[in-house]
Order: C-alpha cells, then structure tokens, then sequence
C-alpha cells in the first residue's frame, strides 16, 4: 500500500513539472507573439507628423541659450537628427555612445540635436554627467509634442529639403542605422519596408 | 511562534533552499551578463548617490552568488537564507520607493537585459513570496532522519516553482509588451 502510495505521489509530481513546462511554453509563447505583432525596428507610432511630410518648423532655445531652428530647408544641404531622450530613461543612457559613434560616422550630411523636456537642471546634470556638451542640447515640451512622441528614446530624421526622411522607437544601433537607411533606401518606416518587401514577394510569387 | 517554527517538516526548509538557489544565481548570471545595463538600471532607481552606482552595480550580482552558494552548504545556510531576505528586503523597498514616487515606467532590472519588466505591485507580491520562502529556508525544521525520498521530493518541488517563477516573470513582462502595443501610445 505505502509502495502504490509513493508511485502514485511520484506519478503526480511528474504531471506537475510537465504541466509547469507547458505553462512556461505557453507563457514565452504569448509573449513572442506580442514581440511579432510589432516588428523589430525603428517602430513608428505617430500620428502628428507623416514621414515624407513637411518637418514642422520651429526655433527652440538649447541649454546654452542659443536658439536652433528645426526644420525648413537647410542652407548648408545639410540633415537633422533628433533625438529625444530623457535622463531617466536607462536605454537613452546606454544609447549615448551609439549617438556618438552615429554623430562621426554621418558627419558629413547631418546634425545631431539632442532633445528632452523636463526640470533644466536635471538636463545641465545629465550633459555634465555623459560629457554631451558637443550637440546642441534642447529642453522644449512643444518640440516632443510638435514632432507626437510618445516613447523614448526617440529619433527623426529631417532632410535638407526640410522633409521628414523617417522617424520610430530607438532602442539599440540597429534601429538608429535603419532611419539612415532609409534615407538611402527611399522607405519612411520598418512598416513601410516590411509592407513594400511583402508586396514584392507576393507580385513575385504570382 | 517558536513551537510552530520548530513544526516545520524539513522538507519544506530544504525546497525553499533549492528554489533560492535557482532565482539568485539566475539573478546574478544576468545582472553579470549586462553590468553597464544593470548600473544604468540601478541609477534610474535614483536611491544611491551617483559616485555608489557603479560599485554597487558590481557589488550585487556578487552578492547574489554568494548567498546562493552559501544556501547549498548545510552550515551556511541559515546566514545565506537570512542574507538573502534582508536583500530581497532592500529591493523590495527600492521598488516599492519608486512606486510611491509614481516612476513605474524604469525597468525593474529583475530579468534578463532584454527582458523589460516596468514596476508594479506583482513585483512586491513576487518578492514578498520569495522573502517567505527565505524565512523558510532559514528555518531548521523538525529533527526527523531524512532519507532519499525527502531529497526527491525537495528538488522535485523546486523544479515546480522555478518553473512557476519563471512564468510569472514571462507573464508580468509580456503585460507590458502587450502595453506597447496598444495604439493609445501613438
């Protein structure tokens, strides 16, 4: 009796794990499937501005107090990068030296603005803090709420031509390159290439 | 109080142990994995002044493997079990700081890098959970001979909930991978 007794218990505890095991399937599972519901990319979720639109025009002032003009034609044929970000945000933070890496590499067509909203000295401490003092660093509620930005970090890319080239979610240097990218590649968004790439192969297919 | 402490079957001490161990090494393995991410992590908490960021951040994970090795030798068991309460203690507190502060959206640093967890109550719970199992382990139980079937039943139940821990974390980082995705965030 206490022999059946054990095995039964065993038994039981072997169903149990087998059933935590697919719980934990079940649950990664859910969880990739929420991840492929939004493709990995510079995601786009805006509704203010439209990627290939008119970059709205604005002039700003930066920590130190000199104004900058954001979008418009470029004289100098030149793009603007904007990144928004915030110093409690820990990605933005792990982001500094892609930004910079980002900031050489590209320098010949574009400008990198640094952007955020919030208490000045918070920002003054931030730029002290990661030695950010090479970019223009503004502080203005109505630029994010001009350009819809909704998470951080944060990037549009305006053209010379004062055209939004492509904007999305920065969360690593992949997602940064992909809006240079697509300046090259004519495409606003990760959606508009996975869309574009799915009509190919369909068209392709037939 | 002390009578029902002594109460406890052994078994019970020994699974807490074993679940401790598997949760602060899994810890450890991924704060070690990402320091620059956890110390970016730890600084957005905003509880240690800027110049103990970056020793804390190298100090934790060390700690967490020393309590979960201190937790599978039978006499350091009770120090580790206590140790590992007091900290699960302290980020408890952290998290629970910066919920009252109503920063709920920094990352809780609890899983692997990348998976974001934001704060929130579940976490308190998690961690409370873990802080019993702890005072469990710290417990020496009743003096019984043990034999090969409490072992088996000690690990056995440990693999269940490492299993169950595991999926609690899945589920509370995918509430917010299923937050993004909601067009209210456009």
């Amino acid at each position: 009796m206490a022999d059946a007794l054990i095995i039964s218990n065993l038994l039981l505890w072997v169903v149990v794990i087998a059933m935590g095991l697919v719980i934990l399937a079940l649950v990664r599972q859910v969880g990739v499937l929420y991840e492929r519901v939004a493709p990995a990319g510079a995601l786009m979720v805006n509704k203010k501005v439209k990627a290939g639109e008119l970059a709205p025009e604005l002039t700003v002032v930066d920590l130190s107090g000199k104004p900058v003009a954001i979008g418009g034609v470029s004289n100098a044929g030149r793009s603007t990068l904007l990144f928004f970000l915030s110093p409690s945000c820990p990605i933005c933070k792990t982001l500094l030296p892609v930004i910079r890496s980002a900031a050489r590499s590209e320098r010949n067509w574009v400008d990198v603005i640094l952007a955020s909203d919030g208490k000045e000295q918070d920002h003054r401490k931030f730029v002290a803090e990661h030695d950010l003092g090479q970019f223009p660093y503004v502080s203005s509620e109505i630029l994010g709420l001009t350009y819809g930005v909704g998470k951080l970090p944060y990037a549009v890319l305006i053209g010379e031509q004062g055209n939004i080239v492509s904007m999305g979610i920065i969360n690593s240097r992949e997602h940064l390159e992909s809006l240079f990218e697509s300046k090259e590649q004519g495409v606003a968004s990760i959606q508009e290439y996975l869309h574009t790439r799915i009509q190919r192969s369909e068209a392709g297919g037939k | 109080m002390i009578s029902m402490i002594s109460m406890v079957d052994p078994v019970l001490p020994l699974g807490s142990a074993l679940v401790l161990v598997c949760v602060f090494l899994a810890a450890g393995v991924h704060k070690w994995r990402d320091l620059r991410h956890f110390e970016a992590t730890l600084g957005a908490y905003e509880l240690l002044p800027a110049v103990l960021v970056h020793p804390s951040a190298l100090a934790l994970p060390l700690a967490e493997f020393i309590v979960a090795i201190g937790l599978m030798l039978p006499p350091a068991r009770f120090t580790a079990a206590v140790a590992g309460a007091v900290m699960l203690g302290i980020y408890t507190l952290a998290i629970g700081i910066n919920l009252a502060r109503g920063r709920r959206s920094i990352d809780c640093g609890c899983g692997d890098p990348g998976q974001n967890q934001s704060l929130s109550e579940w976490l308190l719970l998690r961690n409370g959970a873990l802080i019993g199992m702890a005072t469990l382990a710290a417990t020496p139980g009743v003096n019984r001979p043990t034999g090969w079937l409490d072992w088996l039943v000690a690990t056995l139940a440990a693999t269940t909930l490492v299993l169950l821990y595991s999926a609690c974390n899945q589920l509370l980082s995918n509430r917010d991978r299923l937050a993004n995705l909601r067009p209210s965030h456009g």
